[in-house]
């Protein structure tokens, strides 16, 4: 049973309603000055650097991370910022400089449209069921729900479906174009409300001190307390930075390649800056459950949401949830797209409706939203922790796309559709193989909350499945190339 | 001070004053776009 919910304050519910309308009113506003499917997908190709940077911090930020990641650190410390976080700042500023330059020069709108040119329809299909899965924002639907039913004592399925359904409705009208005027204020809402937080949060807890002598010594450790291997394996899904959705669709959606280098390096920075807040009051927030100002069994993807309003005056109480929920709501949008674009432009148009124009593009695209929304409801709300939930999403992008899409941008010479098909299907059958394999073979582990398998006396944990996905992947390549005929 | 003080001070100033220079930033490119790429006319020089 969750602990009862917190107290808001009119003025603070108020806040939050405004900041709702005025996203509403932006989709309504750019819905009506659309004038094709680039427009309505990649907003026309014109981006700036600050607009892309707005966009891409946002978008990329949801409430995995804020409450993911703040939950994390209540329990594991600092290596959440050091070990966890930083592998994905190197992944980043590799995206901005090997990526950008290659896939402008390509012209391709999406990943499986890369797929689609360098290997043919098989790989495409893979990559956007890959894509497609990984898109479904199902973790922000997780955040929003746990969310609401912190503020307000709501049913799960009540919150998930309320955030999915306002975010739906700005981003079926206005497309990426409303989904990129609306990241704007919602980055600026998100960064300045944790800004803020932050130090009434230390202050309450006592400083770095105070959560030193409540969570102990292990809580400083950069490298943290978990075996090295389930370390490396959370370190690993940094990969799925390379075959970012997201980041892609941004760097076409550029006015240049030079525009995503810099956007991408600003970013590197507010995104260290906003795990180091969520950190700070993870680990604040695990303090206070260890001396018991907070209770023993919150949730953890919840301390944060439970935290930080007691601490804050009325007014930016209600500036901070409005946060959260620009938190959310700008990842959704953003991924809803995404994941509507890989049903209607890379699976529905090259199978079923070639000829298909860009009004029937659009409203597809308007269609599939609404269906996808409703998908990343029902999973949703089958997972019990974000984190859990990540690391499954996370695996199955890398290891089906990585491979070929990489070969597609850097490898000189033959290319084979069968290495493509073999190195995307072979990684996404080795993943779903393994997790079937934990799920019915495996235990539960509890001092980690994950599962485990022993083979031959070595411990198998669920967080391993690139490590043997991704040579799967690779396997099929190098087979596929040398069996197949060139495309 | 620390380097935990540090940080933490850093983190205010580029999630705080940082991200506000952003903001207005993006938002005059958002307005000159909204003249151009919203209005029908011919988009900026690329």
């Amino acid at each position: 049973m969750s602990p009862s919910p917190v107290t808001i304050h009119p003025v603070d519910l108020a806040i939050v309603a405004a900041y709702l309308l005025a996203m509403i009113g932006v989709g309504w506003f750019v819905a009506r000055r659309i004038r094709g499917f680039a427009d309505f997908f990649v907003a026309g190709r014109a981006l700036t650097v600050p607009i892309l940077v707005t966009s891409l911090v946002s978008s990329y930020y949801g409430l995995d991370a804020l409450f993911g990641d703040s939950g994390d650190a209540s329990r594991e410390g600092v290596v959440v910022w050091f070990t966890y976080g930083r592998p994905y700042t190197l992944a980043l500023v590799l995206a901005a400089f090997l990526i950008a330059g290659r896939l402008r020069r390509v012209q391709v709108v999406s990943i499986p449209d890369l797929l689609a040119v360098h290997y043919g329809r098989p790989t495409q299909v893979a990559g956007a069921i890959a894509s497609f899965l990984y898109s479904l924002p199902v973790l922000a639907i997780m955040g929003l729900a746990a969310m609401t039913e912190v503020l307000f004592g709501t049913p799960l399925w009540v919150g998930a479906t309320a955030g999915a359904a306002l975010s739906v409705a700005y981003v079926a009208m206005g497309g990426f174009w409303a989904d990129t005027l609306t990241d704007t204020v919602q980055f600026v809402i998100m960064c300045v409300s944790l800004a803020i937080a932050l130090p009434f949060v230390l202050q309450a807890v006592g400083g770095l001190d105070g959560i030193a002598q409540a969570l102990g010594p292990e809580a400083l450790d950069p490298l943290g307390a978990a075996p090295p291997l389930y370390t490396i394996a959370y370190a690993a899904t940094a990969l799925s930075v390379l075959v970012e959705p997201l980041f892609y669709q941004r760097i076409v959606a550029a006015r240049d390649a030079a525009a995503v280098r810099r956007a991408f390096l600003w970013g590197v920075v507010l995104w260290a800056a906003y795990d180091w807040a969520t950190m700070g009051i993870g680990m604040a927030g695990g303090a206070m459950m260890a001396t018991g100002v907070l209770p023993a069994d919150t949730p953890r993807d919840q301390v944060l949401i439970r935290l930080v309003p007691g601490y804050l005056p009325i007014g930016l109480s209600g500036f901070f949830l409005g946060g959260c929920l620009a938190t959310a709501m700008s990842t959704i949008d953003s991924y809803l797209l995404i994941a509507a674009g890989n049903l209607v432009y890379d699976v529905y148009r090259p199978v079923a409706a070639p000829a298909i124009g860009d009004k029937g593009l659009i409203r597809g695209t308007r269609v599939a939203i609404v269906l996808s929304a409703a998908a990343c409801v029902v999973i949703g709300l089958y997972f019990e922790r974000i984190k859990e939930a990540w690391n499954f999403m996370a695996t199955i992008l890398t290891a089906t796309l990585l491979v070929p899409v990489f070969a597609a941008l850097f490898l000189p010479g033959r290319r084979t559709p069968l290495a493509g098909t073999l190195s995307s299907f072979g990684g996404l059958g080795a993943v779903s193989a393994f997790f079937l394999a934990l799920h019915l073979w495996g235990v539960p582990e509890p001092e980690l909350e994950t599962r485990v398998a022993t083979v031959g006396g070595v411990p198998i944990l669920r967080e391993y499945a690139l490590f043997f996905a991704l040579p799967a992947s690779l396997l099929g390549y190098a087979a596929g190339t040398a069996a197949g005929r060139r495309g | 001070m620390s380097a935990w003080d540090v940080m933490t001070v850093l983190t205010i100033l580029i999630l705080g004053p940082g991200a506000v220079v952003v903001f207005v930033a993006c938002v005059r490119d958002v307005r000159r776009l909204l003249r151009t790429e919203l209005r029908g006319q011919d988009p900026p020089e690329r």
